[in-house]
C-alpha cells in the first residue's frame, strides 16, 4: 500500500445527539502504514469519532473513507478493518474458539491458524466460555478477532485497558509487528506511556474539535523542555528576576537549592544564556507526552 | 456457524428445546383430555350458555368433534397467545437485546451491513417460532394417536400455518418496534399490548357491536383457526408481516446504534 493513500479520511464530519454537539467539523487524514494515537480527555468526541468511522453513527454531515471506500460501504470497508475497544461486548454463551470460528467465517480465507498462534502468544485459552473469562481475557479474544484476518488498519478505542503489564508489553510488541507489515493503526488511548512508543503522531481532539496533529518528534519539540538548575541562593534569585529576557524561558518553581523552568525554542540560545550565569548544576529533560498533553488542555492552545 | 443466523440458532438451541417441549407436552395434554369433555356432561351444559359465551369457551361442536376441540381448544387461543409470548420475545431479544448488551456494535465492527445483520436475525427468528409452533402440530398428531382418534394431518398443518402466520406478526411488531426506537420495554409493550389487545376486541366485537370497527385492526379479526385458507385474510397477515420488516429494515438504516457506554 502506497504511503500516501490516506487508509482513513474523515472530512467535515458533524455529529449531534439531541442539541448536544459531539463532534464539530471534524478533518483528519490517517496515512497507510502509520501508528495515529488519538487522544483527548472524557468526553472530547474520540469513542464518538470511532463509532461514525465504523458507521455505528451515522454522521449528520462530511464524509468518510477508508482507504478510499466510503464508510457506509460496509462488506468491503469493514473488511480491510480490526476493531478492539475497552468496551467490546462479545458472547458469552460462546466458547472463545466458536466465537473466533464465527469471526473467521465473516472473511474471505482460513485464518483460525492465525487465531491460534495469536492465542499461543496472549496466553489465552480457547475452550472456555468467554462469559466466563476475566475481563483481561475477554479483551485478548477481541484483539485476537480484531487481528486474526491480517486486516489494513486496525481500529482500537482504549484496547488495552483490563490487559496486566506484561500483556500490555506483548500488546506494543503485537502492534510494532503489525506496523512492520505495512499496517494502519488508529488508537485512542488514556495511557501515553503506550502512545509515546507506538504512534508516529498524534491528533488532539477537545470538545468534538481536532485543536491539534503533530508527529510525536514534532510535538516533544515545540513543547517545553524542564530546566532545572542548581545554584546559591542569591544566584536563584538572579536568574528568576532575569529569565524573561530570553524568550520562551518560563519560571514553574523553585526551592532552596534549585529552581525549575520550562523552555520553547532553540537549544543553543539557552545553554548561551544559561553559560553567562553562576551555577553549580543544570538538568535539561524532554517533556513527557503526558505533560504535554496536560500543558495543552490546561491552556486550550491550539498545538 | 457460517451465517449470523446459525450462530443465533447455535445459541437459541437450549431455549428452542424446552420451547418446543412445553408447546408439545400442554398440546399433547390438551388433546389426550378430549375424550372426558366429549363424553362427559360439559358439552350439554355449554350448550345452554349465551352465544357471547360459547365465543369465549366454543360452542358445542368444539367440545364434541375432534376437529372443533382441536380448532377451539388449542388453536383459538391457547397455541396463539403462548407462541405470541415466545415469538415477542426472541424478535426483541435479537434486536433491542443484542442493542442493549452492545453485541450490535461488535457485529456491527465486522462485515455484516446493517440490513444483512436484520435479515440474518429475521431469518433465526423465523426459523425459531416456526420450530416451536410445528410442536403444537406434532402435538396434534401425538394426541390422536394416544386418544385413537384421527384428524386430518393436512387440515392440521393448515391451522398451523395460520397460527404461525399470526404468532409471527405479533413478534414483528416487537421487531419494528426495536429497530425504530432500540428500545426493550417499548417494543415488548406495544407487541404486547397489541397482541392481547387484538384478542380482546376480536373475542368480544362479535357481541359489543362499538367495538366492530376497531376490530378490523386486530390481527385476530383475519386469523382463521380453521382447516381452510382465506386468501383475503392471508394477505392481510402476509402483508402486515412485510410491512413491518420494511418499516424496521428502513428505521434501523437511518438511526444511531444504542451502545454498551
Amino acid at each position: 500500500m502506497d504511503k500516501n493513500t490516506s487508509a482513513i479520511k474523515l472530512s467535515e464530519v458533524y455529529k449531534a445527539f439531541g442539541k448536544n454537539q459531539v463532534l464539530k467539523g471534524i478533518n483528519l487524514d490517517i496515512k497507510s502504514g502509520e501508528i495515529f494515537g488519538f487522544l483527548g480527555p472524557n468526553g472530547a468526541g474520540k469513542t464518538t469519532t470511532i463509532r461514525v468511522i465504523l458507521d455505528i453513527f451515522r454522521s449528520d454531515k462530511g464524509f468518510i473513507e477508508i482507504f478510499g471506500i466510503s464508510n457506509q460501504k460496509i462488506k468491503k470497508s469493514h473488511s480491510l478493518i480490526g476493531y478492539l475497544s475497552s468496551e467490546m461486548i462479545l458472547d458469552n454463551d460462546l466458547t472463545g474458539e466458536q466465537y473466533l470460528k464465527y469471526i473467521n467465517s465473516r472473511y474471505n480465507g482460513d485464518f483460525m491458524a492465525n487465531a491460534e498462534v495469536l492465542a499461543n502468544i496472549l496466553k489465552v485459552r480457547l475452550n472456555k466460555k468467554i462469559g466466563k473469562l476475566s475481563n483481561g481475557n475477554r479483551q485478548k479474544i477481541g484483539l485476537i478477532s480484531a487481528l486474526m484476518h491480517n486486516p489494513k488498519l486496525l481500529i482500537l478505542d482504549e484496547p488495552t485497558q483490563g490487559f496486566d503489564p506484561i500483556i500490555q508489553q506483548t500488546f506494543i510488541k503485537l502492534i510494532q509487528q503489525f506496523k512492520r507489515k505495512g499496517g494502519t493503526v488508529f488508537m485512542s488511548s488514556h495511557i501515553l506511556a503506550e502512545v509515546q512508543e507506538l504512534c508516529d503522531r498524534v491528533g488532539f481532539i477537545k470538545d468534538g474539535s481536532i485543536i491539534g496533529l503533530k508527529t510525536v518528534k514534532e510535538l516533544r519539540a515545540s513543547a517545553r523542555k524542564k530546566v532545572t538548575i542548581w545554584a546559591d541562593g542569591n544566584d536563584l534569585e538572579k536568574i528568576k528576576y532575569q529569565h524573561k529576557s530570553l524568550p520562551g524561558l518560563h519560571f514553574i518553581s523553585e526551592s532552596v537549592d534549585n529552581m525549575v523552568l520550562g523552555y520553547s525554542g532553540d537549544i543553543n540560545k539557552l545553554t548561551k544564556y544559561l553559560s553567562s550565569k553562576n551555577i553549580d548544576d543544570i538538568t535539561i529533560t524532554e517533556p513527557e507526552l503526558d505533560e504535554i498533553f496536560l500543558d495543552l488542555y490546561s491552556g486550550g492552545d491550539e498545538v | 456457524m457460517r451465517t449470523m443466523a446459525t450462530k443465533i440458532l447455535f445459541q437459541k438451541k437450549m431455549l428452542i428445546f424446552w420451547w418446543f417441549l412445553g408447546i408439545f407436552t400442554i398440546t399433547t395434554f390438551t388433546m389426550y383430555f378430549f375424550p372426558v369433555f366429549k363424553n362427559g356432561t360439559l358439552s350439554s351444559s355449554i350448550a345452554s350458555l349465551p352465544l357471547s359465551l360459547q365465543k369465549l369457551l366454543g360452542d358445542k361442536a368444539s367440545w364434541t368433534t375432534v376437529g372443533g376441540y382441536i380448532s377451539q381448544q388449542i388453536f383459538a387461543l391457547r397455541a396463539p397467545l403462548e407462541i405470541s409470548v415466545l415469538s415477542i420475545f426472541i424478535f426483541n431479544s435479537l434486536t433491542t437485546g443484542d442493542e442493549r448488551k452492545g453485541l450490535l456494535e461488535t457485529q456491527l465492527s465486522l462485515t455484516n451491513g446493517r440490513t444483512r445483520i436484520l435479515i440474518n436475525k429475521l431469518i433465526a427468528g423465523i426459523f425459531i417460532v416456526g420450530i416451536v409452533t410445528s410442536a403444537v402440530l406434532a402435538g396434534v398428531i401425538l394426541g390422536d394417536i394416544l386418544i385413537h382418534y384421527h384428524y386430518s394431518y393436512i387440515k392440521t398443518l393448515i391451522i398451523t400455518t395460520n397460527c404461525l402466520l399470526l404468532v409471527l406478526d405479533f413478534g414483528l411488531v416487537a421487531f419494528l418496534v426495536g429497530c425504530m426506537t432500540g428500545r426493550n420495554g417499548v417494543a415488548v409493550g406495544i407487541a404486547s399490548i397489541y397482541a392481547f389487545g387484538s384478542y380482546l376486541v376480536s373475542s368480544m366485537a362479535g357481541t359489543v357491536s362499538s367495538l366492530k370497527f376497531i376490530d378490523n385492526f386486530s390481527l385476530f379479526h383475519y386469523y382463521q383457526n380453521l382447516a381452510t385458507f382465506d386468501l383475503g385474510n392471508l394477505i392481510v397477515m402476509c402483508g402486515f408481516g412485510l410491512f413491518c420488516i420494511v418499516m424496521g429494515m428502513l428505521f434501523f438504516s437511518l438511526r444511531d446504534i444504542r451502545t454498551s457506554s
